[in-house]
């Protein structure tokens, strides 16, 4: 859909209303938890506050505020980037997480990409041999991979490709201790993340081939590839040329349905390869109970799926140059 | 076409529409049950409880230990046993409580539909955007992990997917014909929701919900594996969290420990999406694909001057012999005879014996046929729907999908053009023959502007390069009239039309010495035919081109083939030159045939319109509409009386159908009033609108709910308006299904729409359409999906039935000839309002506007009839 001014307007108004839930969900949940919000806040020692310094501290943090406040304040600095302080680190959490965001990008978006390119051109190869071996044999393989928990083939890697043959490293986004600079350091992070990239992309697979395959094969029973055929058009040709682009529609909004749970599935590579991503952050926050870090992770993470989706409807048009609007379907 | 597989009742479930088992949904059933009764029973018959150090650490698998122990000594295989009642608990409880959820919001959306759809979806989209596992852990972290705790934040955040899917559904089964015609019928939400939605969204419930606990299961699995799993309540992911923690890599304890437990995530996972993918396998179109190769005629290229004259037998079919084993009837297995084959014309095409079949067995297309193309020549095959002509077409460029097959027949092309000695008929297509295929319009590719596809023609069968390949196609767009400025264009934005100019452009621009025409008039109006026709005798003429143009339009193809071959059932009837077969032909099969070709002739029976002071039957009071950027409908009045039957005419597009639907409330108008019986639509109830207002609708395949046999189609507006008792009902309906000539009443009453033919369910929706005794009929383009013949019948029918009844009739109809003989009086809609209204006699004699004019000759063109003579005979001289 080509969008006009007015559209465009309306998405990201759309989009500023996910936001506002994203954070609205986040703010409440502390509060919905059992126990002394000041526990989320500060951690452990508020236990051992005192009935004066509790109060300072409550007036500090704003908690004795009425709820609609304390969301406002929470908004505002959240949207200045103010997400409170690590009980870990004790570093601003914005900190924290921007120097881990990139490698969840890294990972999350090459398993991505690596998933959908795959999983179209399989899917458009199983389409044309709809019922045959291949189609079968293509289809079992990869709903069995999609069946498999991600961690579990992540292990199984680690230790086949890793431990025991040791082709690639088990752990890390680095090798610790060479002094890698320029392209040696890009080939040593490409080569620490085949492994994960792989595992993740596997999982992710099966989704986007079963929407391929699907929309390749009411591609191929259309007229227009019919025609195609008439004109003495090779196999190969017909698929790739014609029946493929046309089938891209669906599969790019599957695409970007997916990009939420392909985001949550970083979290168990990350931990399983040990990778310093977000995805890793929210796993170790939880265990330590790091509250301000565990929310604001989960914020960054749910406005970065929210920014691929503006990103991906942006590009949108460039994948059905027809004009949007109503086309009145079946009306003489 | 609606879509038989998910309405039909739920022992589908099991199979394929086709009838085989699927595979994919058995397998899958069959694995669930087996795991749910290692949940149910398994704990029972662990060998060791969970607690007890039973074994040596990290022993490897012995009869003891069927899997080996794990650090702490525990019995592996007695974890997993116990770990598959946790897993499947959650799995099943939060896929079942999203489920409902999902489904509540989904069916609610899509039925209510307005502000609280919107809202609905709003918060679907949200919660889709939200990336479940985080969001599981920060609740886990903060709520304290346990099992409520997760299946309740799974159930929240899996609702989303469900809810989406659903409402798509219900979407779609609203917008079919056979709801609308119901809806039109004055159903209320109530009776549209029991009846149409709930069967077909049953199946998608079913895949989805076994969706929701294949992603439940590998969510909790994750969970218990990052450690915030239930300590309490062990499951298949606890087992990996401890394999984690404890390194069990370093020991080759990980093989008996680690892959275990994955596996049985993995097959339990497996089996839900299996029953998914079983259901869902089938649920959408059944059109078959192209890429599927099916069996093809034997194909020779040979020189032309091995073309031998054909003396005797050209278009002879050759005998096979004992096929049907009765050749003694004139109807029988016997060489249709050609006693007009010019003996100096060579065959520049020949097809020999040629037999399709569709299925296996199934049903055979096309019998033994034989024909030869002369060079020069314009060929017309012509025979009703069902005839097989248009399979030989298919046949002989081996464009047959499945089911169809060729199970024998040569095809000799004689050509001397040097081009692929090698590779048969899929070398050729497109070069030495071109093909336009039916329905042009819709043949090109919608992503790839329109000259771009035709370069792609050149560059396929010649080594020239991009820009002399560029200039002939330019070349060939202009020499079939369409416009520079549209030659860049995409295919969407010029008219349908010029849509299939382009692709006859594109069947042209290798020059064939062949161009097989399939179907080259249907679904177009009046205008184009004529336009398209006069395209394709240009071309012809111009490089002598031999053409076979198969069609059921007996009139299109006299006015520009050579020869005509009648085709019914299969089999060729007979061969002759175009002169000899319209004024002497020998199969009575012809005769019929040309007996339907309705001259457009002034309806010299028609009675004056009675006046009257009643209020008129229907009234369109400055109607105007628009959809989106198109304004269909601008300020159009007309009027009908009581007792009157009104042909509506008009261009495909002109918006016939919408004036129609506004009468029953279908669509309404943006501005002006649709007044029924006085009274504006808006102010009746859509229950008494129903009763006295019936809507035909033009598609006999998709009008008719395919689900019910035809007794419950025929009494749906008595079930609809509760009208009399069950008894009473079904009597009503069997007068009816008489009255339309469906005898024995009984024996139709019983069958299902799909086991009829086209003819027989538009009976069907008239019988359907008398039932409720409305006194207003709108009959949309009723026959326009049948045959000649056919149409005759069934409109004669129609008027007789309204004539009997004293029902006011709105017969919307492009069709000029129709039109002129049935009705009292016509109205013509153009460019979104009515530009002529009146009697047929006067409107014929003497039409006001332009648009009639041309419409009323392009009609009289078509049939051949003169037009002068014609008016002046108008007065029933």
């Amino acid at each position: 859909m080509r969008h006009s001014p007015r559209q465009f307007g309306q998405r990201v108004l759309e989009y500023g209303l996910t936001f506002l839930a994203a954070v609205g969900i986040n703010f409440l949940l502390p509060h919905l938890a059992p126990g002394d919000p000041l526990l989320y806040v500060i951690g452990p020692e508020a236990t051992e506050l005192g009935p004066a310094e509790r109060a300072e501290e409550l007036a500090r943090f704003g908690l004795d505020e009425p709820l609609h406040v304390q969301f406002v304040d929470y908004l505002v600095a959240a949207v200045q980037g103010d997400l409170g302080t690590s009980l870990t680190f004790g570093q601003p959490v914005t900190e924290v997480l921007l120097t881990r965001l990139p490698w969840t990008l890294l990972l999350v978006g090459s398993a991505l990409v690596l998933a959908a390119v795959l999983g179209t051109i399989l899917g458009a190869i199983s389409a044309w041999h709809e019922g045959d071996r291949t189609d079968v044999g293509l289809m079992g393989t990869i709903v069995l991979a999609m069946s498999a928990p991600g961690f579990w083939l992540g292990m199984l890697f680690i230790a086949i490709f890793a431990t025991w043959l040791g082709w690639f490293p088990s752990s890390g986004i680095r090798s610790a201790d060479t002094g890698l600079s320029g392209i040696g350091a890009v080939l040593d992070i490409a080569w620490h993340l085949v492994l994960p990239v792989t595992a993740l992309a596997l999982v992710r697979l099966g989704s986007i081939y079963l929407i391929a395959r699907n929309t390749v094969l009411s591609t191929l029973a259309e007229d227009f590839l019919l025609f195609s055929r008439a004109k003495g058009l090779s196999d190969r040709r017909i698929l790739y040329t014609h029946a493929v682009p046309n089938s891209l529609l669906p599969v790019y909004t599957r695409f970007i349905l997916q990009m939420g749970v392909a985001i949550g599935g970083a979290v168990v590579i990350e931990t399983v390869f040990s990778i310093p991503g977000i995805g890793r952050v929210i796993f170790d926050a939880a265990l330590e109970r790091d509250y301000p870090l565990l929310q604001g992770a989960f914020l960054v993470l749910t406005v970065t799926v929210i920014g691929a989706n503006l990103v991906a409807d942006l590009t949108y048009p460039y994948f059905d140059p027809r004009t949007g609007a109503d086309q009145r379907e079946g009306r003489r | 076409m609606s879509d038989d597989g998910t309405l039909d009742r739920t022992g589908r479930l099991l199979r394929t529409p086709e009838g085989d088992i699927e595979w994919f949904t058995v397998i899958g059933g069959v694995g669930i049950l087996l795991f749910l009764c290692i949940g149910i029973f398994g704990p029972t018959f662990a060998p060791y409880p969970n607690e007890r150090l039973v074994g040596e650490p990290f022993s490897p698998p012995s009869a003891d230990h069927l899997l080996g122990t794990d650090d702490a000594g525990r019995d592996i295989f007695s974890l997993l046993l116990i770990g598959t009642r946790v897993s499947l608990f959650v799995g099943l409880v939060a896929g079942t409580a999203a489920i409902l959820l999902g489904t509540l919001v989904g069916v609610t959306a899509g039925v209510v539909g307005g502000r609280v759809e919107s809202a609905l979806m709003r918060v679907v989209d949200i919660v889709l955007t939200i990336p479940f596992l985080p969001l599981i852990i920060v609740v886990a972290a903060l709520m304290g992990p346990g099992l409520w705790t997760t299946i309740g934040v799974l159930a929240a955040v899996m609702w989303a997917r469900p809810a989406r899917e659903l409402r798509a559904e219900v979407l779609k089964v609203r917008r079919e014909d056979f709801v609308e015609a119901a809806t039109a019928m004055g159903a209320s939400a109530r009776h549209v929701a029991v009846r149409y939605v709930v069967p077909a969204v049953l199946l998608i419930v079913i895949a989805q919900y076994a969706r929701a606990v294949s992603m439940s299961i590998l969510l909790e699995a994750a969970l218990s594996f990052l450690g915030l799993g239930d300590p309490t309540q062990p499951s298949w992911g606890s087992i990996l969290f401890w394999a984690q923690q404890r390194s069990a890599f370093l020991t080759g304890a990980w093989v008996w420990w680690v892959i275990p437990p994955g596996l049985a995530i993995t097959v339990s996972v497996l089996s839900f999406i299996f029953v998914t993918l079983g259901v869902e396998r089938h649920s959408g179109a059944t059109r078959r694909s192209i890429a599927t190769d099916v069996p093809s005629a034997d194909f020779e290229i040979l020189s032309r001057s091995q073309a031998t004259s054909v003396a005797d037998g050209a278009g002879v079919g050759a005998d096979s012999g004992g096929r049907d084993g009765d050749a003694s009837t004139t109807l029988g297995h016997e060489p249709a005879p050609d006693r007009d084959s010019d003996s100096d014309r060579t065959p520049v095409l020949e097809v020999d014996d040629l037999t399709v079949a569709y299925g296996n067995p199934g049903t055979v297309a096309v019998d033994g046929v034989s024909i030869a193309l002369q060079s020069g020549e314009t060929l017309g095959v012509v025979g009703e729907s069902g005839s097989g002509k248009s399979s030989v077409a298919l046949a002989v460029l081996d464009l047959l999908r499945e089911p169809g097959r060729v199970i024998e027949g040569r095809v000799r092309l004689y050509t001397d053009r040097d081009s692929g000695e090698s590779g048969g008929i899929a070398a050729i297509r497109g070069d030495e023959i071109g093909f336009v295929p039916q329905e042009a319009m819709n043949a090109l590719d919608p992503r790839i502007r329109i000259v771009d596809q035709v370069i792609e023609a050149v560059e396929v069968h010649c080594d020239c390069d991009r820009s002399t390949a560029a200039e002939r196609a330019h070349e060939q767009l202009a020499a079939v009239g369409l416009p520079k400025e549209s030659h860049d264009r995409y295919p969407f934005e010029v008219s349908g039309g010029m849509r299939q100019r382009a692709v006859v452009a594109t069947a042209l621009v290798n020059d064939p010495s062949v161009l097989i025409v399939d179907e080259p008039t249907t679904g177009l109006d009046v205008v184009t035919t004529v336009n398209t026709l006069e395209l394709l005798e240009e071309a012809g003429a111009r490089r002598n081109l031999s053409t076979i143009v198969v069609s059921h339009d007996l009139a299109a193809v006299t006015s520009i083939a050579d020869r005509i071959a009648v085709m019914s059932e299969g089999r060729i009837l007979e061969v002759g030159t175009t002169d000899r077969l319209q004024t002497d032909p020998d199969h009575p099969y012809t005769e019929e045939l040309l007996a339907c070709q309705t001259p457009v002739q002034s309806a010299d029976s028609a009675p004056d319109p009675t006046p009257t002071d009643a209020d008129p039957s229907l009234v369109y009071d400055g109607v105007s509409k628009r959809f989106g950027d198109e304004q269909v409908l601008d300020d159009a009045s007309f009027t009908i009386d009581r007792g009157q039957s009104v042909a509506l005419l008009g261009e495909s597009g002109a918006g016939k159908s919408t004036l129609g639907q506004m009468a029953v409330d279908l669509v309404s108008p943006d501005e002006g009033v649709v007044r029924v019986d006085g009274r504006p639509v808006a102010e009746w109830s859509r229950r008494t609108l129903g009763q006295a207002v019936h809507y035909v609708f033009q598609d006999p395949y998709s009008s008719l709910a395919p689900n019910r046999p035809v007794e419950e189609v025929v009494t749906e507006p008595l079930d609809i308006h509760d009208v009399g008792s069950r008894d009473e009902r079904v009597r009503r309906a069997h007068d009816a299904l008489a009255a339309v000539d469906l005898t024995p009443a009984d024996s139709y009453a019983g069958r299902y729409p799909a086991e009829l033919s086209g003819g027989e369910r538009q009976r069907v929706a008239f019988a359907r359409a008398l039932v409720s005794e409305p006194s207003l009929l709108i009959a949309d383009e009723p026959t326009s999906m049948l045959d000649a013949p056919l149409q005759r019948e069934l409109l004669d029918l129609l008027y007789d039935l309204v004539a009997d009844r004293d029902i006011t009739l709105l017969h919307i109809t492009h069709d000029i000839a129709q039109a002129v003989t049935y009705a009292e009086e016509l109205a013509v809609l153009h460019e979104g309002a009515i530009v002529e209204q009146g009697a047929v006699a006067s409107v014929f004699q003497s039409p006001e506007h332009e648009q009639t004019r041309t419409l009323l000759s392009a009609a009289t063109e078509l049939s051949g009839a003169d037009v002068d003579r014609l008016l002046v005979d108008g007065d029933g001289n």
